[in-house]
Parts: C-alpha cells; sequence; structure tokens
C-alpha cells in the first residue's frame, strides 16, 4: 500500500484565473505551476534561486519560483511569463525584447522578462542604473546582456506619461 | 524531492509559540525560506512539519520607539530597502539590506531568518554587531533581550532554544554626530568579506567607535582594541592611522582558507574594506 503523504488545498490566483488545487505542502511553486498547470514558460535551470530563469511574480514582487514553495502564494496574485500577454496581445517588455534582439537560446527570457516587469511595477522611471541593480540576479549565457538592458531602458524611455528619471 | 511534511500556519504569536512547544524537535519554522527551502530541497534538512511565520502579525512592521528602530523577524529585506521610515531614521540600514543577495532573495528573505540561520557569510549580522542592535527572543517562558554579540555563537548556531522564536530586531537611533559605512565584496551572492563601522563625533574628535568584521570566522566579531586606540582622536589623525587600522584588523582575525578564499586573500579584503569603511567615515564631513 503506497504511503499516505500530508496534502493541503491550495487556492491560488495565477495570471488572474483561480486555481483550486489539492497539492502535497512540499511541491514547490515552480513544479505546481509547471506540471499542475500547465505553464511551463517559467524556466527550472540553476535550482538554487542564483540564476533568475524561474522568476515569478507574486503580489509583483520577484520571487525564484524553484525555491518557493507552492503554498506561499496562498491567497495571492502569481504573475508568470503567460500572464504577461494581454488579448493575444505581447507586454511592451516582450515587444522590445524581441525589437532587441535581446535573447539567443531564450531560455533565460522569461525569468529576465518577468524580473524587469516587476521593477516597472515597483519604480516608474527607473534609471540604467537602478536597472542594472535589479536585474544583477538574472544570469544570461548567450547575450552578454547589453541587448536586454537596452530593451528595458526601450520601454522605459518610452512611457512619456511618467515621472522624470528617478530611483 | 524535499522530504515529505505537514504545513501550519498559525495566526498569531502565541499559536505559533504552542505549536512549537506541541511538535518539539519535529517541526521548524520559516519566513521567507531562501535558506531552508533550498537545504530542504537538497535533502540536507528535513522535517515532519513546518510552521510558516508570515502571518503572525506581531513579527511585521518597522517603526520608531523611544530613540530605538524596531524591526519584526518576519519583515524582508526589501521591505527594509524601501521603507521610508529606515531611510529617513537609519538609511545605512536600507543601503546594507540593498545589497543582500539578489532581488529575489530580498523580497523573500527576512531580517529574522537570516540571523537565525546564523549563515557565517551575513551582512544584517556584521551591521547590527557594529551598531549594538539587540534582538528580542520570544518562547514558552516569556520574552528576553539578547545583544546580537550574544546572539551568535558559531557558524549556524544561536542561542535560540528549540520552542524560541526571534520577535524583532532593535537597533539604537543615533544623532547627526554618528555615520555608519557597511563595506562588502562578493563574486557571487554571498558576501565573501564585510566590514561596518560606526563613529560618532564631537568637537572634531572620535567619541565612540564600533568597528565590525564579518563573513571571513565563523562568527562576525568586534575589534575592540582598535576601536579604543582610536577613541580622543582626530578625523585626521584617523586617517593617518588608516594603514595600521587596516593591518590590525586584519591581524585580529583567525582566519582559515575555504571555497571563498585562501588566508591571503580574505586578509587583503579585510584590509581593503577596512580601508574604504574608514574613508567613508572619516573622509567626508
Amino acid at each position: 500500500m503506497a504511503p499516505r503523504y500530508p496534502t493541503i488545498q491550495l487556492n491560488i490566483t495565477v495570471n488572474d484565473r483561480v486555481a483550486d488545487l489539492t497539492i502535497q505542502p512540499r511541491e514547490t511553486l515552480a513544479y505546481v505551476l509547471r506540471h499542475r498547470l500547465g505553464l511551463t514558460g517559467t524556466k527550472v535551470s540553476c535550482d538554487a534561486q542564483i540564476c533568475g530563469a524561474c522568476t515569478v511574480m507574486v503580489d509583483g514582487l520577484p520571487v525564484s519560483a524553484c525555491t518557493t514553495l507552492a503554498v506561499d502564494a496562498l491567497n495571492k496574485q502569481v504573475t508568470t511569463i503567460e500572464g504577461l500577454v494581454t488579448n493575444g496581445e505581447l507586454h511592451p517588455l516582450q515587444e522590445a525584447f524581441l525589437e532587441h534582439s535581446a535573447f539567443q537560446c531564450g531560455f533565460c527570457t522569461p525569468g529576465f522578462i518577468v524580473s524587469a516587469a516587476a521593477l516597472l511595477g515597483q519604480v516608474a522611471r527607473p534609471s540604467r542604473e537602478a536597472i542594472l541593480e535589479w536585474l544583477d540576479g538574472n544570469i544570461c549565457r548567450c547575450t552578454g546582456y547589453e541587448s536586454i538592458v537596452a530593451a528595458v531602458l526601450s520601454v522605459v524611455d518610452d512611457d512619456q506619461s511618467a515621472e522624470p528619471i528617478g530611483q | 524531492m524535499i522530504s515529505a511534511f505537514e504545513y501550519h500556519r498559525p495566526e498569531t504569536l502565541e499559536e505559533a509559540l504552542q505549536l512549537l512547544s506541541q511538535l518539539g524537535d519535529e517541526a521548524v519554522v520559516y519566513c521567507g525560506g531562501t535558506e531552508l527551502i533550498q537545504i530542504a530541497k537538497t535533502g540536507l534538512t528535513s522535517f515532519k512539519h513546518l510552521i510558516d511565520l508570515k502571518a503572525v502579525e506581531q513579527l511585521q512592521g518597522i517603526d520608531v520607539n523611544s530613540g530605538t528602530i524596531r524591526v519584526g523577524a518576519a519583515v524582508t529585506h526589501y521591505e527594509i530597502e524601501r521603507s521610508a521610515l529606515v531611510r529617513h531614521q537609519l538609511e545605512s540600514l536600507a543601503s546594507m539590506a540593498a545589497k543582500i543577495g539578489n532581488i529575489r532573495v530580498r523580497c523573500s528573505g527576512s531580517l529574522g531568518g537570516n540571523l537565525a540561520f546564523a549563515d557565517p557569510h551575513s551582512d544584517p549580522a556584521v551591521y547590527l554587531l557594529a551598531t549594538d542592535a539587540t534582538l528580542v527572543i520570544v518562547g514558552a517562558t516569556g520574552e528576553r533581550a539578547v545583544s546580537v554579540a550574544n546572539f551568535c555563537k558559531g557558524a549556524y548556531e544561536t542561542v535560540l532554544d528549540h520552542d524560541e522564536l526571534i520577535l524583532e530586531v532593535r537597533i539604537p537611533l543615533q544623532d547627526n554626530r554618528t555615520s555608519i559605512a557597511h563595506q562588502r565584496f562578493t563574486v557571487t551572492e554571498r558576501p565573501i568579506a564585510n566590514v561596518a563601522c560606526r563613529a560618532t563625533m564631537g568637537e572634531g574628535l572620535v567619541l565612540d567607535l564600533g568597528l565590525a568584521v564579518g563573513s571571513v570566522t565563523d562568527i562576525p566579531v568586534r575589534l575592540v582594541e582598535i576601536e579604543e586606540s582610536q577613541v580622543g582622536r582626530s578625523r585626521e589623525e584617523v586617517l593617518g592611522n588608516i594603514e595600521q587600522i587596516a593591518d590590525a584588523a586584519s591581524d585580529a582575525l583567525a582566519l582559515r582558507a575555504d571555497s571563498m578564499g585562501s588566508i591571503d586573500y580574505k586578509r587583503n579584503l579585510v584590509s581593503v574594506l577596512t580601508r574604504r569603511a574608514i574613508r567613508d567615515l572619516f573622509e567626508h564631513e
């Protein structure tokens, strides 16, 4: 007879859709997103919170989904890369990444875009300095980062409605 | 995969302490889990019960009271970094918090968690040691206050009993005669070495000095002899002594070679960071 493991009822909102799941508390957010919800845009790379490929937003703040328990998203809003697309339209950051060729293999890309989206949610018009500091925790092996920073900056510069550049 | 456990989410401090008493050795507590969940994933630790402290109100919040800034144990490094109150009252605390790990670690990781885990490579520990901070610990038998100096016992070792929690961190506020510097060096995310220095000046002379070095020994260390040697000196004298101070700092520590660097490498880092911290404080008015 298979051992019975403890389970828990998890109610989370992912990309504005409510999910009611029965999971084991030990399941990570990355596992639940990828394997239970089929949202494979979030990648697991280092599995140690260092590379940022698994970045998702929980209530607007970036977290490493690989090292966050799914239960930590209980009653919270989770936003993955898939959630940045609205009515089939790409997010300005996604458009900018395309325009600036800010990816090659693409594996780090969802993490970078979600991280950058979180930054723009927290700081109205981040300076280049602020962008570099915020994205310091995301690793890319392909691009050399310049195109990524240029892409994010282009979105900041395009947003004429916000206040002048600040921290 | 992480070993199976039961998850608990107490909503009050009393509930949390009760759970800890009931479950004893089989339970561990967490907030951000940036350390605990990581070592659970690699199988370095396992627990039958996990107590999530994030819903406990008493562990949250930042406020100022009678010349002390109080930071709840569950407050994240990011919250500290962005707090208008902290930036106004103790800016150096915010700028230290802003350097920890990476943005994701800062958004999840808590101040209490960092101190309780007691990884030798810690920015908060060395900063709080230099600033004479106190931890308020709470357990079944009540509250007790412990200085950061007495809280840290060794690598991954603190004075916390199994059924105790850190409630909050209290840092004495200083007037504008005091300035604080925090210098750190890393090539990854955990500091290889860090130095925190607090200087209080009066009529151009050093009234009080706190100098702590962290991450190169099991627990951060206050360099009391160096501190005492500079009290009563003028800015110019301290700056004139800077090489001796920097050398004395690296000489004062029993360093060990490890994956973070050789003894010489760490000695050099301590020396350079001490020099930078002293310059930060003494070169500008």
